[in-house]
């Protein structure tokens, strides 16, 4: 009774908690802080070793998390007391970096249309149709080039049409308007130039041979392949007409190996002030459209194929319940994915609890042996059991040839290939990766059963069959119903074996629209639509299927969890 | 001793606050390093010498070796944030994708332009515009045992009524680039054609479609096309004669040239007697249907990141690229892995009868088409086909074959 009293006195649990902290926050032994300062500045030194890269990379976002987390790691194991928190400290860090921050960032995604064709940002989709735009004259003659600098140490191509291979016809020019000397123009006064050394460099072997054309000089290897003149050689576009890169008569572009130049043009003008796109042939003008993150004309032609990542708000969610054409597939794998998840629960847990009892009887010899044995299925990494399966399930496989005598090569049963052998398939290798865990859990259960109840149920007469039932039976559920339902929890989303497997095949119907195979649980249907189903991956509908598993399992979790709470009331 | 707590804290912050200004402007080395994300078959065939392509020329060159299946999925998620290839390396038929995603920038073949078909280089085309440079092209053709056939057939259709032919291909799933063979020689294309390259309607339904459906269906059985069969089993059953005929591509060339485990008919697994070169017999298809073969090729191929262009090492990535289309490269590409150069200059000075044969039975062969779409296509015929096969469509083939086609053409068309 004083026990019961001194618990619930508040007075008393302060007093318990400051010998507590007496205890564990008092002065340390001198090794202590020393390894402790040890691994702490170990530590440090990566974090802030992490930090000038982040600055120099100019990612402040980063930068201010890594710091933060630095600061709290320091606090936490610094300070005096707060043990809890020393404990707790990496596995909350690295809960929220690989767990929370996931599961925020696919609820974002969910509500944008990020895909095959919506990969990047706006910035990226820009860069890219104005690489597109440039379209290369393949017809024009390419000329080899050298890129040479101007007394205004600008860079120009000093290029040779060998159209003509007796008689080439040389070109010089850079761009006027950044302030190079020479606007494209063909060199008339030969005289000027060493032409020899041009006409031997059909490639770049031999450019130090400079060439003396009103003061020009030729770029060594070296000096070409420095970064800046790499970003500038490739970038420079002389306008053919000297004046526009955008007018019809179009620029000259060196190919990517900077070897040769060759008559470029632009079949679209970007605007950058309004960021739209005009065509040159029609002059259609295409318009960035943030709802759909494609640049559109009026009449809704895409200027490229290429689009960007936009929030699309709840379309995603729209589509799975209202897209016909997902509805009747969705439906029977809904279906299918609780059978199989009730079925692996159900079935592992028969056969474990079987097993547990018989194991449990103490007058089996070897028991231990025996149970050493039934647990090498768990021991064993799941996806090599997957394939081992997946062989013995082959047409010509280990089950049909061996276990079931199968000679006929017309009456083999198509494990891996029709929907219903398939299926159960699937839920036999479940049975045999999971039966194991059940059967440890059960054995735990069984044995924490007080041995006088058995024996008091036995004085009172009841049968093996009534103790089990009656006694035994709702004890265990009682500790294991929560395993249970993480267990279908976590069935719910077995995706190894459903890809391991069978790969959610076999494939239905082929005038199907959306093609969901026999044995797709909702997760494996999910990874089809975000990297393999339609025009490409669409890792917008995937996250929004996963938002939707997520809260269908936590609210089953939940529901099923406070029902257990009422089962333990009763005992 | 006691040591202060505030003292170590202090020490801690000045030791990280004096790092931090001795950075002052950090600085970030040049990068001069090209990264090529390739296959493994490209790794054999290129590594080494564009490696060596770029030490001599002042270039780190640093070849990722990814898995064939998952490269493209991969470079499309990494390009965009920064961390992927500058180079890559996949099939033509990756292109449509790899635009659609925004990852790669169009390329000036400059003076290789003129060394490759246009054939070739329509399969790197979008719009119009080039996006790759192609590496080497494969295609299938019949492949025979001289051993025991002196002639190739001229009639296919009763060689595969007659079970002599082998095609690899999935239960389930089927194998429509293997199936061109067939499906092509009743007059359809996957996508109709016009102006020598593809346009978005399928080209597979219709009377056509029908015929062939019907042919599909009567082609099951234990005689005629078998799904299923494994590599081995397909290499051994060749090797020793057991059919006559293999529908395969150069890629099989080095492994009927090793011994293979394979199930006889017995079902006893027994191991073959490996084929010598030159019992490697190459000939054309016959057509089954009574048109033209236009079996489907591929061209390997390499692709620039959208990043490179204007970037600080653009021309370096430009001159590995322009080795890659070179004959050098193709060449040694040619001598490490016997690939056919799809540059023509180095495809001249090949020698190899069997390269040579695959190169004239795909005279006719169309490359792969390229949409963004394209893996639907695929799946969807190879599963209408497969299905046939299976007898999933026995009570009406033409209606089954067609129904697919039209639901096929209904999400293109949505896309």
């Amino acid at each position: 009774m004083s026990e019961i009293r001194e618990l619930t006195d508040v007075k008393a649990q302060k007093r318990r908690a400051k010998d507590a902290k007496a205890l564990y926050g008092g002065t340390p032994s001198l090794h202590g802080i020393l390894i402790k300062i040890a691994l702490l500045a170990i530590v440090d030194a990566a974090g802030v070793f992490a930090a000038m890269q982040l600055v120099g990379f100019q990612q402040w976002g980063y930068f201010y998390t890594e710091v933060a987390v630095l600061l709290v790691l320091n606090f936490a194991y610094l300070r005096r007391g707060g043990l809890p928190g020393k404990y707790l400290a990496p596995g909350v860090l690295f809960l929220i970096a690989f767990q929370v921050s996931v599961v925020f960032y696919s609820a974002y995604i969910a509500f944008t249309n990020y895909g095959a064709l919506h990969n990047g940002a706006m910035q990226d989709s820009i860069v890219q149709a104005k690489l597109d735009s440039a379209v290369n004259d393949t017809n024009a003659p390419y000329m080899p080039v050298i890129v040479v600098r101007d007394v205004n140490s600008k860079l120009e191509f000093l290029a040779s049409d060998f159209t003509n291979e007796a008689k080439p016809i040389y070109y010089i020019g850079g761009d006027v308007q950044a302030g190079a000397v020479n606007a494209w123009h063909q060199i008339t006064d030969l005289q000027n130039v060493k032409t020899e050394t041009i006409v031997s460099n059909t490639t770049l072997n031999n450019i130090d041979q400079a060439v003396g054309y009103k003061g020009v000089t030729a770029l060594t290897p070296e000096e070409v392949t420095m970064p800046e003149n790499q970003s500038a050689i490739s970038s420079l576009k002389v306008a053919i007409d000297g004046k526009s890169i955008d007018s019809k008569a179009g620029f000259m572009a060196a190919d990517p190996s900077a070897q040769g130049v060759q008559r470029t043009y632009f079949d679209s003008l970007y605007n950058a002030q309004n960021n739209t796109f005009t065509r040159v042939s029609d002059g259609t003008v295409f318009s960035a459209n943030q709802t759909t993150g494609f640049f559109e004309s009026q009449s809704g032609e895409r200027l490229t194929q290429t689009g960007w990542r936009v929030e699309i708000g709840w379309a995603n969610f729209a589509k799975i319940f209202g897209d016909t054409r997902l509805r009747g597939p969705l439906a029977n794998i809904l279906a299918w994915t609780v059978m199989f998840a009730f079925g692996s629960v159900a079935s592992t847990f028969v056969l474990g609890l079987a097993l547990a009892f018989l194991f449990n009887d103490e007058r089996i010899r070897f028991r231990k042996v025996y149970r050493s044995i039934m647990i090498l299925p768990y021991a064993f990494p799941a996806f090599l059991s997957a394939y081992v399966w997946k062989g013995m399930f082959n047409d010509n496989g280990f089950i049909n040839r061996s276990i079931l005598q199968i000679h006929d090569n017309q009456h083999l049963i198509p494990w891996l290939t029709e929907i219903g052998p398939a299926r159960w398939a699937v839920l036999l290798c479940n049975l045999w990766l999971g039966f194991p865990y059940m059967f440890l859990i059960c054995t735990g259960a069984l044995q924490a059963i007080p041995a006088e109840l058995t024996e008091s149920a036995t004085i009172d007469g009841a049968s093996p069959w009534q103790q089990f039932r009656l006694i035994k039976l709702p004890l265990l559920l009682v500790t294991l119903a929560p395993l249970l339902i993480s267990s279908f929890a976590f069935n719910f989303n077995n995706f190894t074996i459903i890809y391991l497997l069978t790969g959610g095949g076999p494939a239905g119907d082929p005038s199907l629209q959306v093609q969901a195979g026999g044995t797709d649980i909702l997760i494996s249907f999910v990874y089809k639509i975000a990297f393999s189903s339609g025009v490409g991956a669409d890792y917008g509908l995937a996250s929004a299927f996963s938002i939707l598993i997520f809260l269908f399992i936590g609210s089953f979790s939940m529901i099923s969890f406070r029902r257990t709470r009422f089962l333990e009331d009763l005992n | 001793m006691k040591i202060s707590k505030r003292g170590v804290s202090a020490a801690i912050a000045t030791v990280a606050t004096g790092a931090l200004l001795a950075l002052g402007t950090p600085a970030i080395a040049a990068n001069q390093t090209v990264t090529l994300w390739v296959d493994s078959g490209t790794a054999t065939a290129i590594g080494k010498e564009v490696k060596a392509f770029g030490a001599k020329n002042g270039i780190t060159v640093n070849v990722v070796t990814k898995d064939f299946g998952t490269l493209r999925a991969a470079a499309i998620t990494a390009i965009p944030t920064g961390n992927g290839p500058d180079i890559l390396s996949g099939a033509h038929d990756w292109t449509g994708k790899l635009v659609g995603a925004g990852v790669i920038a169009p390329v000036n073949l400059g003076a290789n332009a003129k060394s490759f078909s246009s054939s070739v280089l329509s399969g790197f085309q979008v719009g119009g515009k080039l996006y790759g440079v192609p590496g080497w092209t494969e295609n299938i053709a019949l492949v025979y045992n001289k051993k025991f056939t002196s002639t190739p057939t001229t009639n296919l259709k009763t060689a595969v009524a007659n079970g002599d032919v082998e095609v690899g291909f999935d239960k389930n799933n089927g194998d429509p680039y293997h199936f061109s063979v067939f499906s092509t020689s009743f007059g359809l294309s996957q996508y109709k054609r016009a102006n020598g390259t593809w346009t978005t309607t399928i080209g597979m339904g219709g009377a056509n479609g029908a015929k062939y459906a019907a042919w599909l269906a009567s082609a099951k059985g234990g005689k005629a096309l078998t799904s299923g069969l494994g590599w081995d089993q397909l290499n051994g059953q060749l090797q020793d004669g057991v059919v006559k005929y293999w529908v395969t591509g150069p890629w099989a060339v080095g492994a009927l040239q090793g011994e293979h485990s394979y199930k006889n008919a017995a079902g006893a697994t027994v191991k073959s007697t490996p084929m010598k070169a030159s019992d490697i017999g190459v000939a054309s298809f016959p057509s089954v249907g009574g048109s033209t073969v236009h079996q489907f090729s591929g061209v390997r191929g390499y692709w620039e990141s959208v990043k490179v262009p204007g970037s600080d090492k653009a021309v370096s990535v430009g001159k590995v690229l322009d080795f890659l289309a070179g004959p050098v490269a193709q060449l040694a590409s040619y001598n490490n892995s016997k690939n056919t150069p799809a540059n023509q200059v180095a495809l001249s000075k090949v020698a190899d009868p069997i390269v040579k044969a695959f190169g004239q039975a795909g005279v006719n062969a169309y490359p792969m088409a390229s949409f963004v779409f394209q893996d639907t296509t695929w799946s969807k015929i190879g599963l209408a086909e497969a299905g046939l096969i299976a007898g999933k469509g026995d009570s009406n083939p033409a209606k089954y074959w067609q129904d697919a086609m039209t639901a096929l053409q209904t999400v293109i068309d949505a896309s």
